[in-house]
């Protein structure tokens, strides 16, 4: 049984200003199996961050509905964590209180929320920065805080919406390669929303291919490399070529 | 290096009061004691109203009307912004009144408060806090709905509580724009009280200043403005010292480089 299912789901945003509504996803469905990589790649604005929303139950749909570990979606759940496309770290917190967010809220013991948050600032390359506070961080550090603050929860799906977006193609590879490590080591499943094509394949066993908006799901491809993985910065050929046919797709979406 | 900064940032200040000192003794000196004695005239009369205590029981008067005024702006002006930054209806309701009875000089209302609470005390605190709560309110609520909004979709999904929400996410988000709200609303208390009290009333600094307008005993009307001056720089440099605190920006970075 699939641990996410999306089930012909619409959105549409009425502002409530006076703007026309926007459609921002147009009947999309797909499964998710439990301890799957799976990666969404589409034009800007066509609805990804909706996505990830109605998944983590933030957003109600306005039609369809969001299955997750075999029940509705009404609501956030505490097996699933998201990871924010904008700067979501609290400025009036340091890196490791930040961290221990989630925790201190879940009621673990402060001397365990201290060494579980460690370890995770251990993990995305943040240790001596711990009592830096975000203003005093870099953009790609500051993200690196927010993946810290989810994963340190260790959700059993975990939704990343451009998690890697305001990093560095080195510091990318890096992550990215201690990502597919954590997720074999807690086994979640991830959905994983990104810009780039073959970080998408790299990472993922699916990729997830929309249209411009409405966001419809125009293709799904499977990438079939074996695991586990390491990402380089050079593609493998069978993986250029993959890139290859999904940019011949995009652009067509990219006007 | 920060030790040197401020050091200059002081002296800067000690030379801003020397000037004034200096332009206030010229001007006396060309006008003449009757009209407006100098600053040694003025401190000597300061001193002879708290010696001889003819300032001593007004100050208090004022002092009182001040913290009380100021503890209900500050309590009323919390509630009504939170209220009003926490529902949109509120806003819709209440944003544009209360920001045109702001725009209004709040004084030409003094009489509805003498009417209210007589001549006493009562009406210079309700008329302070009256002036106090609108900063208060307006930071409050304004901090509140330019919340960054993501603040808010983490603690959903982290599913605290409406309790938990504000106590550790909304409240240390608008705490810095609330203390700036805290800090003029203490200046437009002192404000209210001392004009209460220079309209009607049988004490406090403001009483004193009409009634020595009236005699035309310019000294000691010098000596009650230097010590409303005092009052506010004294109370202006603790909200302001609480401020930074809150904000923590400048004096962390100088501490920590
Ligand atoms: N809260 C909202 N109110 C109204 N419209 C919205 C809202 N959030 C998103 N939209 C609209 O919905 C559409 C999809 O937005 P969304 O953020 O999901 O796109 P995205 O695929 O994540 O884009 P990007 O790749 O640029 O992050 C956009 O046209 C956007 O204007
Ligand atoms: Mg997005």
């Amino acid at each position: 049984m699939p641990i996410i299912e999306v089930r012909s789901l619409s959105k549409v945003y009425r502002p409530n200003t006076g703007a026309p509504p926007v459609e921002a996803l147009r009947d999309v469905s797909f499964s998710v199996e439990a301890g799957e990589f799976v990666a969404i790649v589409g034009p800007s604005g066509c609805g990804k961050s909706t996505l990830l929303e109605i998944i983590a139950g933030l957003q109600s749909p306005t039609a369809g509905e969001v299955v997750v570990l075999g029940k509705p979606v009404q609501g956030p759940r505490t097996e699933v964590g998201i990871v924010f496309q904008e700067d979501s770290t609290f400025p009036w917190l340091s890196t490791l209180e930040n961290v221990k967010f989630g925790l201190k809220a879940r009621g673990v013991p402060p001397a365990v929320q201290e060494t579980l948050a460690k370890e995770v600032i251990q993990l995305v390359g943040l240790q001596g920065f711990e009592h830096h506070y975000p203003r005093e961080l870099s953009g790609g550090m500051r993200q690196r805080v927010a993946i810290a603050r989810t994963l340190v929860l260790r959700p059993q799906i975990l939704l990343m919406d451009e998690p890697f977006g305001a990093l560095d193609a080195q510091t990318r590879i890096v992550l990215g390669n201690e990502l597919l490590r954590i997720w074999q080591e807690i086994q979640a499943t991830i959905l994983f929303v990104t810009h780039d094509l073959l970080e998408a394949l790299r990472l993922a066993d699916r990729v997830i291919l929309m249209t411009r908006r409405p966001g419809q799901i125009k293709r799904i491809v499977e990438t079939a490399a074996p695991r586990p993985r390491e990402q380089t910065p050079v593609a493998s050929a069978k993986t250029a070529e993959l890139a290859n046919m999904l940019w011949e797709e995009l652009r067509q979406e990219v006007v | 290096m920060s030790r040197n900064l401020s050091w200059k940032i002081r002296s800067g200040q000690i030379a801003v009061v020397c000037a004034f000192m200096v332009i206030w003794q010229f001007l006396a000196s060309r006008t003449g004691p009757m009209f407006l004695p100098g600053p040694a005239s003025a401190l000597r009369t300061l001193l002879d109203g708290l010696q001889r205590g003819w300032m001593v029981s007004h100050l208090w008067t004022t002092l009182l009307e001040v913290l009380w005024g100021y503890a209900w702006a500050v309590g009323v002006g919390l509630f009504v912004g939170f209220s009003i930054g926490a529902s949109p209806l509120l806003f819709g309701a209440f944003e544009g009144p209360l920001l045109n009875l702001y725009a209004v000089p709040k004084v030409t209302l003094f009489p509805l408060f003498l009417a209210a609470f007589k001549l006493g005390i009562p009406s210079k605190i309700a008329f302070g806090a009256f002036h106090g709560l609108f900063p208060v309110a307006i930071y409050t609520w304004t901090a509140m709905r330019t919340m960054n909004p993501v603040h808010l979709k983490v603690a959903r999904s982290l599913r605290l509580g409406r309790l938990e929400t504000f106590r550790s996410v909304v409240f240390p988000a608008v705490l810095p724009g609330i203390v700036v709200g805290l800090r003029l609303g203490f200046n437009l208390t002192l404000l209210g009280v001392v004009l209460g009290e220079m309209f009607a009333s049988r004490a406090g600094m403001g009483f004193l200043l009409m009634s020595f307008g009236a005699a035309f005993d310019a000294s000691r009307i010098l000596a009650v403005i230097l010590v409303l001056f005092m009052l506010a720089l004294a109370a202006n440099a603790l909200l302001l010292a609480f401020e930074r605190r809150v904000k923590g920006i400048p004096e962390l970075h100088l501490r920590v480089s």
